[in-house]
Order: C-alpha cells, then structure tokens, then sequence
C-alpha cells in the first residue's frame, strides 16, 4: 500500500479514537463484570441489595457498550462496515452452532455442564480473527 | 470491477491519503477500490465521478462488458 508512512488522515484519527473510547468501555465493563463476580464470591457485598446495585451498574457500562460500538459503526467508511459485518455474522453463526452443539454434548452426557461464557469467548475470538483476516485480505 | 482510480490519482499527483481525505474514507478502502478487492457503493462513486470530473463509466469499467 502506498503512502503508509505519511500521516494519518483526519478520517484515520477519528477512527482510531473511536476504537479507543470503544476498548475503553469494553474494559469497564468486563472489570466491572469481574468486580460484581468476585464481590458475590467472597462476600464483599453486605446486603443483597447492593449485589443487585452492582447487577445493575454492570448492566449499564454493558448498555453503554452497545452504544459505543453502534456509534463506532457509523463513523466507518464503507469497507470497514463490510468488514464488521462479516466478522459479526460469522461470530453470530459459529455462536449459534456452537450453543447447539454444546447443548447436544450437555445432552449425549460427553460434558456435564453449560458454561455461556464458552460461548461467548468462542464468539469474540471468531470476531477478532475474522475482523484480522478481512483486514489482510482487503490489504 | 476495473476502474483507472490509480492513474488519475496519478495524473493529480495525489497520494492515497489526499484521495482518502477527499473521500473521507480510510487509506485502506482506497487502496483495495484501486486493487479492484473492493467495488465502492454508488454513492462512494458519484464522490469519485465529482472529484476526478469526469463520468463514473470512465472511471468504473465492469470487466464482463
């Protein structure tokens, strides 16, 4: 690619600033989601009430996550939401098989628990290495 | 899909990143239009067809006509 080296462009530093305030929510969050499990684990919280307070403060970093990322999609360019795309209905779709065949395994007895988060960290590695592997491709 | 994205870019003496800034598109995108790795929306090709001047068949050619 030509002009690698020159300087980013106005569009390539609000891009980049987005992925930043995006992966900054995303770390919130997950901490947040980190912190409420633990605290339930040892014992941290003294009343169920502020569990539920914690639930809840988990749920809308969670929220705004969802936010962040839909914003980051519109200030894309066109390439860049194919690329998203794709990496999204591929995560969607290995998810969607995954969880049945994981609940097929559950069932034949070869496993004997369903744990979601396998789930969901088998979608977000889809997504990562499909959003890398687009990007090699459209080099 | 052909297109001569490259040569009036060079024609200008413009780098991807000035036809990037144009466009308001990453460098990226420009670079795989000019590789014909990726087809631009019509919209994306009316922007072209303004900058260069000049009509979208002339700079778009499809490869099966």
């Amino acid at each position: 690619m030509e002009s690698t080296m020159s300087e980013p462009t106005d569009f390539e530093v609000r891009n980049a600033r987005g992925t930043i305030r995006f992966l900054c929510w995303v770390v919130t969050w997950v901490a947040s989601m980190i912190l409420v499990d633990k605290a339930v684990l040892y014992g941290w919280y003294t009343s169920p009430h502020i569990s539920v307070l914690g639930i809840v403060i988990n749920a809308a970093l969670g929220l705004g996550v969802i936010r962040t990322f839909l914003q980051y999609l519109r200030a894309m360019d066109e390439m860049q939401r194919k690329i998203q795309l794709e990496s999204l209905a591929l995560a969607m779709g290995i998810g969607f098989v995954g969880s049945f065949s994981y609940s097929l395994l559950v069932t034949t007895g070869f496993i004997a628990d369903v744990e979601i988060s396998d789930i969901t960290l088998l979608m977000c590695l889809t997504y990562m290495a499909s959003v890398a592997f687009c990007h090699y491709r459209y080099r | 899909m052909k297109n001569r994205l490259k040569v009036l870019r060079a024609e200008r003496d413009w780098t991807q990143a000035d036809l990037a800034s144009e466009l308001a598109v990453s460098r990226q995108t420009v670079n795989a239009i000019e590789k014909g790795k990726f087809d631009p929306s019509l919209p994306l090709a009316f922007r072209l067809s303004r900058l260069f001047g000049m009509p979208i068949e002339e700079i778009f050619q499809d490869e099966k006509s």
